[in-house]
């Protein structure tokens, strides 16, 4: 019987493929599949099969029977092609693969570490929960600093080491910079450090949690001819080639001099709008490590110099032309609606 | 901090040819940021943005000494009309004693007005208050609020005869005073604050922070104390935080003012009273001002000035900008000293404070852009980012999603914030699933079936130390099918070369998640695949049925020990009771045939 289903199946599979018409394949399907057709007057002897025999002569059948159906629809198919003489639709969807994404936020440290990268720095990453010591004190902060009480910066509840102080939340990459130095013990020091930071304040643009990134270079003769030329190289890599930058005179305990970064804004080109201040849009804060700082990392500052610049990954994303998020927070509501646009 | 300030108004100080548009990129590039102008009535406001350790230019004044040193180096004309502490003769007020503690408040002045009216301000000084924001009062109080916006030191007036011990003795406050203040709000002190006490236990003022109701000027006010005070910048930070009183004079006093501007604004208060009120009687001025302070020399390398800018400046330009800023300046040799003004003193103490100095106003903006050369870092490859990238890239291909969710949770064991910023962050997680957990019931209806994945820190907590932060991957699914998401993190171990794990899933809340310290996955995954040459024997590959006996891994372990020719087993189908498995036979010695491998098919069929 085996022998005998093997045949029909041989049988009907040629005539498929030599059939030229609709009207062929439904002949053929009648012939073997059709109430009285081969297929079921075999069927019909099963009565006599012994059960063993039965279960394999069973899945024979329900083989050759799926075979020649499958056989008689994709003809049916070619053959309706066929007659529109068409080969593909290349205008019909292709068969979908799903795939998930990435978040924003990943795509923007990773062109930032990319860029960084290949003018030589090193990607670290440093503690978000920290001494008092690495974030403040070895920083230059004084004592009673605003950034050290609890109005700006989160505490942990814990005894405080008699050394380093109590703990914190990082609001800064900066607490890289003296452990990179001790890392590195002799200069020179070129490290990207990013990670997340903590401050007490949530709005349109700050969220309690967020990201930034640390640029280190310490070697001798590093001046801010060197810190305008790696913010410029940076500002044309991420922002694009006609985007430009410019150092104004800031504050921070950590550096001196201190600047304030400002790129070019995208929208008007320099020429001034409402998005930006005149024309310029500020990207975050740099400035010469300060000498306590250096001295801080065990580095002699009457040998060595050096710059540094820690700003927010989200804004400086949301600062890219094109990416059109107006609310820091929609990055970190995780709405899949949201999501599913990167 | 911002600061407005009206273009007629500074032109009262500064004489020069430049336009507010010259005015407002001249300080933009080289001092205090000027955000934006705003046109009024024939006058443009500056609205400039002041950093913290430059009080001195938080007001009109010292924004007219700014832009005198800035704008010539930009080729303009530019002079300051210097504001002079007057001739005002020191002494006491007769029958008024204040006892001040220096450590408290490093300088109090103070003077009595006597044959005064409470009556509204003269039109030019409630137009130009109103200009910068600040709501006209009355005259005493409206000439405080003018000489503070102009000289940058917060003034007070108080009505005299209200001061009725006529006692004044400055003191740190007790935890629990009350005191009620010129809004008529009442809070309750929480000690350390600076107050004024009448010397019977009444406090009668906050000062350098707000006036209380019992002491200021009324309507029928008709003597007054006019009052200066220099309190520790740190005490009026910490009231004024305390207690959310966030006044300008707050603002201005806890970035520590030289006291030596409390005279200016003092001096200009009479010049006003005098000028508006010529008949009003005026007593001796008391000045307690024990200690006062002392500008220190700084000196430097000329060198360093052009070795940390990174081009040549010449030493007649060093000279040259340094005395338009007010510093007092010597050369000997290489050696070039500096004396800052008092109004800098706090500012200017190191080398590199006056490289700043220099460099800003030579203008950064002439420093052309050069990366640096020199040697590089060795190389440290912390093989963790590119796992990180490569992980996260095969499960963005496998349909999953990434977040990132915030580190702080509403309810852990782990360490807990002292002061959170509100009840949902208040632990440091010591896992990652509840975060995912939330932004999924937060997704539900959203999309068909959800599926995320994230690597990020938890923090566990150790003894006198700070947390071990451990980075981990968590990866989630609301899809209930389990083998299809456990295939998926079969798939993502294959990809980076981790063999030998078994994911351990977890089904929590219709959830399914595997959740891994990173470092578990790190200390295997390689991309390094040992080559095996290929067999030129070719293996023979045969389908067989098995009973399913609920343990897969004990069938397999099972099904290999029968013969050393089973190369691979593969699961390609399961039903209720039953496996369907594809046996790969191969040999490496010799080619196989169906004689060789059916004795072993006859174990394999026994061995369940």
């Amino acid at each position: 019987m085996q022998e005998k289903l093997q045949n029909i199946k041989n049988e009907a599979l040629a005539q498929i493929l030599s059939a030229t018409g609709p009207e062929d394949l439904e002949r053929i399907r009648i012939q073997y599949l059709g109430k009285n057709g081969d297929l079921n007057e075999i069927a019909k002897t099963f009565k006599s099969l012994k059960p063993e025999e039965k279960a394999e002569i069973g899945l024979l059948f329900n083989d050759v029977k799926s075979a020649i159906s499958i056989a008689l629809e994709t003809s049916g198919s070619k053959i309706q092609n066929l007659k529109l003489k068409i080969e593909y639709d290349s205008t019909l969807p292709g068969t979908p693969v799903p795939i998930g994404h990435l978040h924003p936020v990943t795509y923007a440290i990773n062109e930032i570490s990319t860029a960084f990268e290949k003018i030589g720095f090193t990607r670290v990453r440093y503690p978000e929960v920290e001494w008092d010591y690495f974030a403040f004190g070895a920083l230059n902060f004084p004592e009673n600093h605003p950034a050290r009480d609890d109005w700006e910066t989160f505490f942990v509840e814990a005894d405080p080491d008699p050394e380093m102080g109590k703990i914190v939340l990082t609001p800064h990459t900066s607490n890289g910079q003296v452990r990179e130095m001790l890392r590195v013990g002799k200069p020179p020091v070129r490290m990207i450090n990013i990670a997340k930071c903590y401050r007490r304040q949530s709005d349109v643009s700050h969220t309690a949690m967020f990201h930034q990134f640390e640029g280190l270079v310490i070697d001798e003769g590093i001046s801010i001819a060197n810190l305008r030329g790696t913010i410029e190289y940076f500002v044309k890599t991420f922002f694009g080639e006609n985007r430009t930058s410019r150092l104004r005179p800031y504050h921070f305990q950590f550096t001196e001099p201190s600047f304030e970064v400002d790129i070019s804004c995208g929208i008007c080109n320099g020429k001034g709008c409402k998005l930006c201040k005149e024309g310029w849009l500020e990207l975050g804060g740099s400035g010469m490590v300060h000498p306590n700082v250096l001295k801080a990392g065990k580095i002699d500052p009457r040998k060595y110099t050096g710059f540094a610049f820690g700003w927010g990954v989200e804004r400086c994303y949301m600062m890219k032309s094109g990416t059109r998020i107006d609310d820091i927070r929609l990055l970190y509501d995780n709405d899949i609606r949201f999501l599913n646009q990167f | 901090m911002n600061i407005l300030i009206p273009d007629s108004w500074l032109r009262e100080y500064l004489i020069t040819d430049a336009s507010p548009k010259d005015i407002q990129k001249g300080l933009s590039l080289c001092g205090p940021s000027v955000e934006r102008t705003v046109k009024t009535a024939g006058d443009v406001v500056y609205d400039i943005e002041v950093t913290t350790n430059r009080v001195d230019c938080m007001s009109v004044y010292g924004i007219a000494r700014e832009a005198a040193a800035i704008l010539p180096q930009f080729g303009f004309t530019a002079r300051l009309k210097p504001l002079l502490p007057g001739s005002i003769k020191s002494g006491t007020i007769p029958g008024f004693t204040i006892d001040n503690n220096s450590r408290l408040c490093q300088r109090i002045l103070a003077l009595k007005l006597e044959g005064i009216k409470v009556e509204p301000s003269p039109k030019w000084l409630q137009d130009r208050l109103n200009a910068v924001g600040q709501r006209p009062l009355n005259n005493l109080v409206d000439i405080t609020n003018y000489v503070m916006w102009e000289t940058g030191h917060p003034c007070h007036v108080f009505d005299f005869d209200r001061l009725t011990t006529h006692q004044m003795l400055i003191r740190e406050a007790l935890k629990g005073e009350q005191i009620t203040t010129l809004d008529n709000k009442t809070y309750v002190l929480a000690g350390g604050e600076v107050v004024i006490d009448d010397g019977t236990g009444n406090i009668i003022d906050l000062p350098s922070v707000m006036g209380t109701a019992n002491s200021v000027v009324v309507e029928n006010t008709t003597s007054a104390l006019l009052f200066v005070d220099d309190v520790d910048h740190a005490r009026v930070r910490f009231a004024s935080m305390t207690h959310a009183i966030r006044t300008q004079a707050a603002t201005l006093l806890e970035k520590d003012i030289n006291p030596a501007t409390s005279l200016l604004a003092m001096s200009r208060m009479l010049d006003l009273i005098t000028q508006i009120y010529p008949g009003v009687k005026i007593s001796r001025l008391i000045d307690l001002y024990p200690h006062p302070q002392k500008s220190e020399p700084v000196t430097l390398p000329l060198g360093l000035i052009s070795r940390l800018i990174g081009q040549e400046v010449g030493q007649k330009q060093v000279l040259d900008i340094l005395t338009r800023l007010d510093f007092q300046v010597s050369v000997t040799g290489d050696i070039l000293t500096v004396i800052p003004p008092p109004w800098r003193q706090a500012d200017i103490r190191l080398p590199e404070d006056v490289v700043e100095e220099v460099a800003r106003i030579y203008g950064y903006h002439n420093i052309q852009p050069v990366l640096m050369s020199g040697p590089l870092p060795p190389p440290d490859h912390n093989s963790a980012f590119y796992w990180e990238n490569r992980i996260r890239t095969a499960l963005k291909y496998f349909n999953f999603t990434e977040i990132y969710t915030y580190s702080l949770v509403a309810r852990d064991d782990g360490l807990k914030l002292k002061n959170p910023l509100t009840s949902e962050w208040v632990y440091l997680r010591t896992s990652l699933f509840p975060s995912h957990r939330q932004v999924i019931s937060q997704n539900l209806g959203k999309a068909d079936t959800l599926n995320f994945y994230e690597i990020a820190n938890v923090y566990l907590p150790r003894k006198h130390n700070l947390p071990v932060e451990q980075s981990r991957l968590i990866v989630t699914t609301t899809d209930i099918d389990y083998y299809k998401f456990k295939g998926r993190i079969e798939s993502l171990l294959k990809d980076i070369g981790v063999l030998n794990l078994t994911p351990r899933i977890i089904s929590d809340s219709g959830i399914f998640y595997w959740e891994i310290a990173l470092s578990e996955l790190l200390d295997f995954a390689t991309d390094l695949h040992p080559f095996t040459p290929i067999s030129k024997f070719t293996p023979i590959f045969e389908d067989v049925n098995l009973p399913y006996t609920g343990n897969y891994a004990q069938t397999i372990k099972k099904l290999y020990s029968l013969s050393p020719l089973i190369k691979n087993i593969e699961l390609k189908d399961k039903f209720d009771t039953k496996l369907t498995l594809k046996i790969t036979y191969h040999s490496d010695i010799k080619q196989l045939s169906s004689v060789d491998i059916a004795p072993i098919r006859e174990k394999l069929t026994k061995a369940l």
